[in-house]
């Protein structure tokens, strides 16, 4: 930070706008005003505290309103003080604006709450306004609070300043290792989520990597599938192909042999028909037979019969016997004595000689009955015989008939085979034509399947790959991103070692600077310690012992000196890293020195010493000097001045700022 | 008569075993041994027992049972037609339907028997030639069996079966 300029509205009393250009010049470094006690030094030292923090070291400093201003304000009416500050910081111009409003009510005048406006310039020249909630930030980003007292050094107030706080920190930040430790946070860690690499793990799709795992899996599944689906449609269709073929052949076969069939078909027609005809012609073979074995007899014995007939009926020996006359009762009647006609029956009589004769004409003795019932006998022997004949007759015709169809289809049946004799059989085509189509079928069936399968799986594949496209995209950024994290943690890890090795480094470096500069304006064997709250120390060496020394006023003030010229030259140093052969910059800001009243109390010497060696350790410094004490630094300082301003003290309440 | 078994041995055995077995044109050996009576009669031929071959062909008490009636019809017949015995009418008469039934002729019927057995087997001599002449199949024997009875039957109706039977069968 450098300072460029101070302007004062109001303020105290600097009544009106006032202001001062500080000399930015790299060598005549140093702003001298000049002003007696009470022209107000310390003010303006205030001025810069007020601006950028709102405090002020100053009697009644809650009431910064010049006093003319505030007692010419009417009732009712306001006016403002404000302070501007516009100054450099890392190679930035800000303006720093902080103003207060007095109002005066019922005779009094209350001021509101300060406002403070921070705006820097850009590169293109166009002013950005910080917001408000960051503005603090910033101003202790370019000034730490801590250290401000250091800063605008307030020579007469100087045991403010040595209130054992721990400056660490300040300190710290003040020469660059805020930025490193920044960096560090900013970095980050995993497990905090607005940190660089807590953003870069958020960032990442960590399912995604599953869900792509998944995603590759069907689509190797549905790869291996379409490829088995491949060969089978490649094993399918030469199966097509060949059956196809086959089915041609066989067309073609039956096609020009269609003649050849039907003959086939026609013998195999005629075939049957034999071979029922012969099962009929066996049928009525058998009823024939038994036809012949029950009645050829009574067929043949017909002549015999009506031979028999015609003899019996030449006898009459049915006709001889009385009717129902019985042996029995002839026998009666030759046992009387006396026949029924009254002549005697004696032996020798011809009456009984007729009577016995008659006995072998009736029964029992009588043939009659049995011939007469032999006689219906012949009769009824032959009576079927016509109707046998004609059932025999009409049988053996129809097998006679059957004999003859059997001769005339196996007839044709022989004529047929002659005709086809020599070609194959039609028979085994036909069969094996049905067993191809149905082949064909099956197969184009299969093919169908197939092919829809292969479509699914296709379609499954295209679905997936979309899928794992996506997600292998979100995976190239989850290796991008873990790049990243890689580099982030790299460059933390890089700035954490960079980070403690200056930090180790930094407490001696500033010990050894401030001694440096100690022995410059001290003409004791004196020297500066700085502990780990970064507050100092004198110590005195005793019989080879150094112990704390006590402290005079002045002694004091060049230690105070030192430290901050200490301070002001390690920061101006750069805090360089190394990472392999290269080297960055990671800090050079340099920072001014404004100083009241810094020679008070300070002999010739002392004066003189510090008048040399704070302009060479600091880029700016600013001094509010006593004429008096003016005299022992000016030969000194004289080459280094680049701006010189005086105080004019109109009265009590008004002081003006003039160029020299 | 027709009680007992009756045992037909030598060639007429074997005939009656053919026609029965081998023409199948008869169902039992008694079909063959009525028709053999008949035909014996057609013809007027007679057999006597044949001792040429050990072939015997038994027919069954239990066959003639069955059959008892038919047997004694045929008997009675041949008694009546036989005119080999030059005998009166009454006489014919006589041993048709008297022999049997008078135990006092039981001599008598025995030569009767022998006569009818005499035609049987005379006539089964008759169908043997007939029915099996020159043929070699079942269907042969059918068609044998089948013009006897057709021509035989054209006989009986046209003609007056004494004056032409004979030679047009044998024709």
């Amino acid at each position: 930070m450098l300072l460029k300029s101070l302007r004062l509205h109001n303020f105290r009393q600097y009544k009106g706008d006032q202001s001062i250009s500080f000399s930015c010049d790299k060598e005549k470094n140093v702003t001298v005003i000049l002003g007696d006690n009470t022209f107000g030094k310390t003010t303006l030292l205030q001025a810069f505290n007020w601006c950028f923090y709102e405090s002020a070291q100053l009697p009644n400093s809650e009431f910064l309103l010049n006093f003319d201003v505030a007692a010419e304000l009417p009732e009712g009416r306001s006016s403002d003080v404000e302070v501007e500050i516009q100054l450099i910081h890392s190679g930035l111009d800000y303006i720093l604006t902080r103003s207060q409003e007095y109002i005066k009510k019922n005779g009094t005048i209350h001021p509101l709450q300060a406002k403070i406006r921070v705006s820097y310039k850009c590169a293109d020249g166009q002013t950005e306004n910080i917001k408000e909630n960051k503005i603090e930030n910033v101003i202790n980003t370019i000034l730490p609070q801590d250290l401000s007292s250091y800063f605008f050094f307030d020579t007469e107030r100087v045991g403010a300043i040595s209130n054992r706080k721990d400056l660490a920190e300040s300190v710290k930040g003040l020469l660059g290792l805020s930025i490193l430790d920044n960096a560090i946070k900013h970095i980050g860690m995993k497990s905090i989520k607005r940190t660089v690499v807590g953003q870069l793990y958020g960032s990442m799709d960590m399912d995604g990597d599953q869900r792509a795992t998944e995603a590759l899996d069907h689509i190797q599944d549905a790869q291996a599938r379409r490829e088995v689906i491949s060969t089978q449609l490649e094993t399918n269709q030469s199966e097509l192909n060949y059956y196809d073929g086959r089915k041609e052949q066989l067309d073609t076969i039956l096609r020009e042999n269609q003649t050849t069939s039907t003959l086939q078909n026609k013998k195999e027609t005629i075939e049957r028909q034999v071979f029922q005809e012969i099962t009929a012609q066996a049928g009525i073979t058998k009823a024939l037979l038994a036809d012949f074995s029950s009645s050829y007899m009574h067929f043949f014995s017909q002549p015999l019969l009506k031979r028999a007939g015609d003899f019996l009926h030449e006898v009459k020996v049915d006709d001889k016997g009385i009717k129902d006359l019985t042996k029995a009762t002839l026998e009666d009647i030759v046992k009387r004595g006396k026949c029924i006609c009254g002549c005697e029956l004696v032996e020798g009589s011809e009456a009984l000689a007729h009577i016995r004769a008659e006995m072998q004409y009736v029964p029992p003795e009588s043939i009659g009955n049995v011939v007469r019932h032999y006689k219906s006998g012949i009769s009824s022997f032959g009576s079927s015989s016509d109707r046998v004949f004609q059932s025999i007759q009409t049988r053996y015709q129809e097998l006679y008939r059957a004999k003859t169809r059997i001769q005339e289809w196996n007839d044709e049946v022989e004529d047929i085979s002659d005709r086809i004799k020599g070609k194959e059989t039609m028979k085994k085509f036909e069969d094996e034509l049905v067993d191809v189509k149905n082949r064909l079928k099956d197969l184009n069936i299969k093919k169908e399947r197939l092919i829809r399968e292969d479509e699914a799986k296709k379609n499954d594949v295209d679905r997936y790959q979309k899928i794992y496209d996506g997600l292998v995209a979100v995976s190239g950024k989850n290796k991008s991103t873990m790049i990243y994290i890689r580099y982030a943690e790299a460059v933390s890890d890089w700035l954490v070692s960079t980070y403690k090795e200056k930090e180790s480094y930094i407490r001696g470096d500033l010990e050894e600077k401030v001694n440096g500069i100690f022995e410059r304006m001290y003409h004791g064997h004196r020297r500066v310690a700085i502990d780990s709250k970064y507050q100092v120390t004198l110590l005195t060496t005793i019989s080879d012992k150094e112990i704390e020394s006590g402290e005079s006023e002045g002694l004091n003030r060049v230690k105070n000196f030192a430290f901050i010229a200490g301070l002001v030259a390690l920061a101006k140093e750069r805090i360089v890293s190394c990472a392999g052969e290269q080297e960055f910059d990671l800090s050079s800001e340099p920072y001014p020195l404004v100083m009241d009243a810094p020679f008070s109390n300070a002999d010739e010497t002392h004066t003189s010493n510090i008048s040399k060696v704070l302009p060479e350790v600091a880029e700016q410094v600013i001094m509010f000097v006593m004429q008096k004490d003016w005299r022992y630094a000016e030969p000194v300082i004289a080459g280094k001045i680049g701006a010189h301003y005086h105080l004019e003290k109109h009265s009590e309440q008004f002081s003006e700022l003039k160029g020299a | 008569m027709f009680e007992n078994d009756y045992t037909i041995v030598g060639k007429h055995a074997t005939y009656i075993k053919f026609l029965v077995n081998d023409t199948k044109l008869f169902d039992r050996y008694i079909d063959v041994y009525m028709n053999g009576a008949i035909f014996g009669l057609l013809f007027n031929r007679v057999g006597s027992r044949d001792n040429t071959s050990q072939d015997r062909a038994r027919i069954y008490a239990d066959a003639f049972a069955t059959c008892r009636d038919d047997c004694v019809f045929l008997y009675r017949l041949v008694m009546l037609l036989d005119e080999t015995a030059k005998i009166s009418s009454d006489e014919r008469i006589d041993r048709s339907f008297r022999c049997d039934a008078d135990e006092k002729q039981n001599d008598k019927l025995a030569k009767n028997l022998e006569l009818f057995n005499a035609y049987v087997l005379g006539g089964i001599e008759v169908l043997y030639e007939k029915l099996t002449d020159g043929c070699t199949t079942q269907e042969d024997y059918i068609t044998k069996a089948y013009n006897l009875m057709e021509t035989f039957s054209e006989e009986i109706k046209g003609f007056p079966y004494e004056e032409n039977l004979a030679s047009l069968i044998n024709g």
